[in-house]
């Protein structure tokens, strides 16, 4: 966790996914974004629990941010391969985040004030050591700075917030209860008027939130000394609720027409898992349980209402069910088993088993999933690792956008489409005979089935309906090798990481690239990533990261061909001829380079009831015009020739920043 | 108004940065396109060749085309140029469902050659009948009185079928007087309103406000092409609207009263081949206000023609034509 608060970011938002995607496999979307991009695997492939409750929505601003401020969180796993068999239902990755407990004994406080937001942590005991809480609460203030700066009817707001509340109660030395609740939400307001010729004026009003709201309990008991279990129930529900109105008055200010659409998509989880852990000897650290998830998919419900009137005199109030999807609900089962053992000094295993079942539309899938890993302690200095895991998902991610977008939509596998399986093979070698130093160097290959791709020539466009006619399944591999070098002790800390890998994807002969490999949208050949921090003394510490990786792919039409239209029946006379963009492959674009050098710089006071520090961070130093979108388009040349040309959009540049921390 | 997406859109685009970025263009071979929506019933059919270019593309001079239907030759073609960029060729065969037809097309060096291979698509069942009613109905935010039809089919049974339907309006004048004048005819293609109907908007309905104003982006169904997933085996009512029909000239030979006009609807029903279906989806998208060139990526046609690039369509269809007056 320290790492993560120390490592220089956007705005001085410091955010644990954004140093994830410093890890070496690791990458982000789009630039900037906090989609993880895990060893060639999609942003929808990634298991990322809070407190072991699998969450869907993961970011505010559009995928700029995370959903969890780090002073709320106490510890944050990634596994990208050797998942454990009590992990399921992604294929590419785990990020296991777990909140604090609560100090039993002392209160503690970290208030902090930035440019985009400002955030509080307090813990401390309700009973000393009975009770325990952790609170944490966040909210950027874009709208509030902004409102001095609009003017007259036409108004903009954004804000995104988080609360994080935990209580830690010990019933007894063996008996806890762990009550945890999370709330975050985006809000997007904006309303304008508008008029034409006619002297009517529109009055427009778009108001969008979304986000996530999470209840658990674990109760964690134990038995005795070789057995413990953990009990939790939990319910999550992710809401997307969007509702524009559109007003037109005449030019005596009656209102003449009146239009209100709303949006409504979702999905609610309703868990209960229970897990122990058994040590029967030393040799010996076996684990075991279940999981019951029962899911509520709510697509998405439009509905509007058209109101209109002609003097006065309403002619037409009639509201229409656009889109009326109906829930559809899931039963996810798990069960697994696996044991960590020893064999010998030098040999360790983790073999288990996870085994899933998945429940909808009266279509049962059954996915058994072996996990294998094992370590070899070769010398004092090096150890070697190998693994093998298969995984399933059952969940797909329909996104319409390169950005996150509350439109975005989570839906479960059908009769037509099925589960998403992957097998992963890695092996790693590790040395860490330099004091303070740890190297390591990894090789995997990925082989993926059932992804899903757009077909060729159609879109989603942010409505679900008749989705897998527009989808096509395929299989996907991935292959890569990757080194680091880490000091984790020290004055200077920070590592070092190259990543080499590539990342491809195969779909049917007559639905996309003709049947033929293409390179996946993220498919980064090199990746390199350096982060730094080093304390100069305890008053100031300087922290840099640089990040340097070679361009995804897009697609771009090659050349220009002729399409026919038609205008007319029965005779071919009613065709006319167009030139139209050719497009021969999928992501036939190669993306220039990606860099970019970050640094924060805290200038820490020690005060009668604490710590105060200011950091400063610079991000983007030295202002590289990185892609954050391409795409296509056409200019006129000096002979009024169409010619075709390719646009970036660069949306981070260099971005200075002061925030102020205040621990006590 | 647009819809709010795009605000947001906009918001990211004027923040950023924009630059050209260099266009490698690697790929400088030239393909053969072969275009063409062949009407198996008709005998005047055109299939439309052209090479694709960097920048532009150009016409194919003395190519030939070779039609083989069940693999035997029926026709060997030569080119003819047009004004435009592209040849073409008129095709005489008459071909029936179920044919297998093959497509070549050689350039005059045999440089080129790219071939597509169709199945001629079984014919749909009759129209099984039309009603219509005069209704109150609001479109491009004006309400007024449009013609609603309920048009029943059948579903062709045991295979996938993709369909397009299409309107023709015919309005015949008559003279006051047939000895210095005669009747006369005027076909016209009525575009079809269908927001309301599950099939045509691919299970979205909407409303005309919707469309203008709505959350998410629509992509209309201009080609008023669809699939049988919704009905399949079984019979289906389509409900589409149009305008009635405004009268309207200066030329005092010809009656314009009720009287003095005849007006039939006639609706086609066409079975097209699943690349044509999906070809014409691409160009509702192509076509629509939704489609983006900053957030969607460019479109890609889908294609049936091999050695080259374009789409060869054949289609069998059936009408019923009413009278409304």
């Amino acid at each position: 966790m320290a790492q993560i608060k120390s490592t220089p970011n956007m705005l001085g938002e410091a955010d644990v996914m954004k140093t994830i995607q410093l890890m070496p496999g690791v990458q982000s979307g789009v630039d900037g974004s906090v989609g993880l991009i895990i060893r060639g695997g999609a942003p929808d492939q990634n298991l990322i629990l809070l407190d072991g409750i699998p969450l869907y929505n993961v970011d505010h601003l559009f995928g700029f941010f995370s959903i969890f401020p780090p002073e709320s969180i106490k510890k944050v796993t990634l596994f990208k391969s050797s998942f454990p068999a009590r992990f399921g239902g992604r294929l590419s990755s785990v990020v296991d985040i777990r909140t604090n407990d609560g100090d039993m004994n002392h209160y503690h406080g970290i208030l902090s004030i930035g440019l985009l937001t400002s955030k509080i942590n307090i813990q401390g005991p309700i009973v000393k050591n009975k009770t325990a809480f952790n609170f944490s609460a966040r909210r950027s203030y874009f709208d509030i700075l902004a409102k001095p700066f609009m003017t007259g009817d036409d108004k903009f707001s954004y804000y995104f917030y988080d609360i994080n509340a935990k209580i830690n109660h010990k019933f007894s030395d063996r008996s806890r209860l762990f009550i945890n609740a999370y709330n975050g939400k985006d809000h997007f307001y904006n309303s304008y008027n508008d008029h034409d010729d006619t002297n009517e004026k529109y009055q427009n009003k778009n108001n969008m939130d979304w986000g996530n709201t999470i209840f658990s309990g674990r109760w964690n008991y134990i038995f005795n000394n070789q057995l413990f279990s953990n009990t939790t129930i939990a319910y999550n529900n992710y809401l997307s609720d969007i509702k524009i109105s559109t007003n037109t008055t005449d030019d005596k200010k009656n209102i003449i027409n009146t239009y209100d659409s709303k949006y409504h998509s979702g999905i609610r989880d309703w868990s209960y898992q229970i897990d122990f852990n058994y040590n029967p000897t030393p040799n010996h650290d076996i684990r075991f349980g279940t999981e019951y998830l029962y899911h509520e998919f709510r697509p998405e419900v439009v509905s509007s209402k058209i109101a209109n009137a002609i003097n006065g005199t309403i002619e037409q109030d009639t509201t229409y069910h656009n889109i009326s999807n109906s829930k559809i609900y899931a039963n996810e089962v798990s069960l697994y088993a696996e044991d960590n053992l020893k064999i010998g000094s030098k040999f360790n295993m983790n073999v288990g088993l996870h085994f899933s079942m998945f429940y909808v539309h009266n279509k049962t899938y059954l996915s058994p999933q072996p996990r294998l890993s094992a370590r070899y302690q070769l010398s004092q200095n090096i150890a070697l690792k190998a693994s093998y895991t298969k995984m399933s998902q059952y969940v797909h991610l329909l996104s319409y956008t390169p950005i996150a977008m509350p439109i975005d939509l989570w839906v479960p596998v059908t009769d037509k489409i099925k589960p998403m399986r992957s097998h992963q093979y890695s092996f790693g070698a590790y040395y860490s005979g330099i004091r303070n130093w740890e190297f390591s160097m990894e090789t995997y290959y990925k082989n993926m089935k059932n992804v899903l791709e757009y077909k060729d020539g159609v879109s989603y466009f942010g409505k679900s309906a008749g989705w897998e006619d527009k989808v096509d399944m395929g299989i996907g591999r991935t292959i890569g090798i990757e080194f680091m070098a880490k000091k984790s002790i020290g004055k200077t800390t920070g590592w070092v990481s190259y990543t080499l890998a590539k990342s491809e994807r195969k779909f049917g002969k007559e639905s996309i690239n003709y049947g033929k490999w293409f390179p996946y949208k993220y498919d980064r050949r090199h990746n390199v990533n350096i982060t730094l921090t080093h304390k100069f003394s305890k008053s100031i510490d300087l922290g840099a990261s640089w990040v340097c990786y070679s361009g995804g792919t897009t697609t771009i039409p090659e050349k220009q061909t002729t399409i026919i239209q038609m205008s007319g029946i029965g005779e071919s006379t009613g065709h006319y001829i167009d030139d139209a963009p050719y497009v021969g492959h999928r992501n036939n674009y190669r993306l220039p380079w990606t860099h970019r050098l970050n640094l924060s710089a805290n200038f820490n006071k020690k005060t009668k009831y604490g710590m105060r520090t200011w950091n400063v961070s610079l991000f983007n130093v030295y202002n590289a015009m990185n892609p954050t979108f391409v795409y296509y388009s056409t200019k006129d040349d000096h002979d009024n020739k169409t010619i075709p040309s390719i646009k970036k959009f660069t949306l981070l540049p260099f971005i200075p920043s002061v925030t102020y921390l205040y621990k006590f | 108004m647009k819809p709010y997406i795009y605000i947001f859109i906009v918001a990211i685009f004027t923040i950023s940065c924009t630059k050209e970025l260099p266009l490698d263009s690697s790929d400088d071979t030239t393909l053969l396109v072969m275009n063409a929506y062949i009407n198996a019933d008709s005998l005047n059919n055109i299939l439309y060749l052209s090479f694709t270019g960097k920048y532009e593309t150009s016409p194919v001079e003395n190519a030939s085309l070779e039609i083989r239907v069940n693999g035997k030759l029926t026709e060997t073609i030569s080119s003819q140029r047009s004004y435009s960029s592209y040849s073409f060729f008129d095709i005489n065969t008459r071909f029936k469902p179920n044919d297998v037809v093959r497509f070549d097309a050689f350039t005059a060096d045999s440089a080129y050659h790219a071939w597509a291979e169709v199945t001629v698509p079984h014919r749909p069942a009759a129209i099984e009948k039309i009603d219509t009613m005069s209704v109150k109905y609001t479109y491009q935010s004006n309400t007024n009185n449009y013609i609603r039809y309920k048009i029943t089919f059948s579903d062709l049974p045991d295979e996938d079928n993709y369909y397009q339907i299409k309107s023709l309006l015919a309005i015949t004048n008559i003279p006051y007087s047939y000895d210095d004048y005669k009747e006369y005819t005027t076909q016209y293609e009525r575009s079809l309103i269908y927001h309301d109907d599950i099939v045509l908007t691919d299970g979205q309905p909407s409303t005309d406000q919707d469309d203008e104003d709505g959350l998410l982006p629509t992509t209309d169904n201009i080609y008023g092409v669809f699939d049988d997933s919704r009905f399949k085996n079984t019979s289906y009512t389509m409900t589409v609207y149009n305008k009635g029909i405004y009268l309207s000239s200066d030329n005092s030979y010809y009656k314009y009263d009720d009287s003095g006009i005849k007006i039939k609807q006639t609706f086609y029903l066409i079975s097209i081949t699943k690349v044509e279906y999906y070809y014409m989806k691409a160009l509702n998208l192509y076509d629509s206000d939704s489609y983006s060139e900053e957030l969607n990526e460019p479109i890609k046609f889908p294609s049936n023609v091999h050695g080259g690039t374009g789409m060869i369509g054949i289609s069998a269809g059936t009408s019923k034509t009413i009278t409304l007056q």
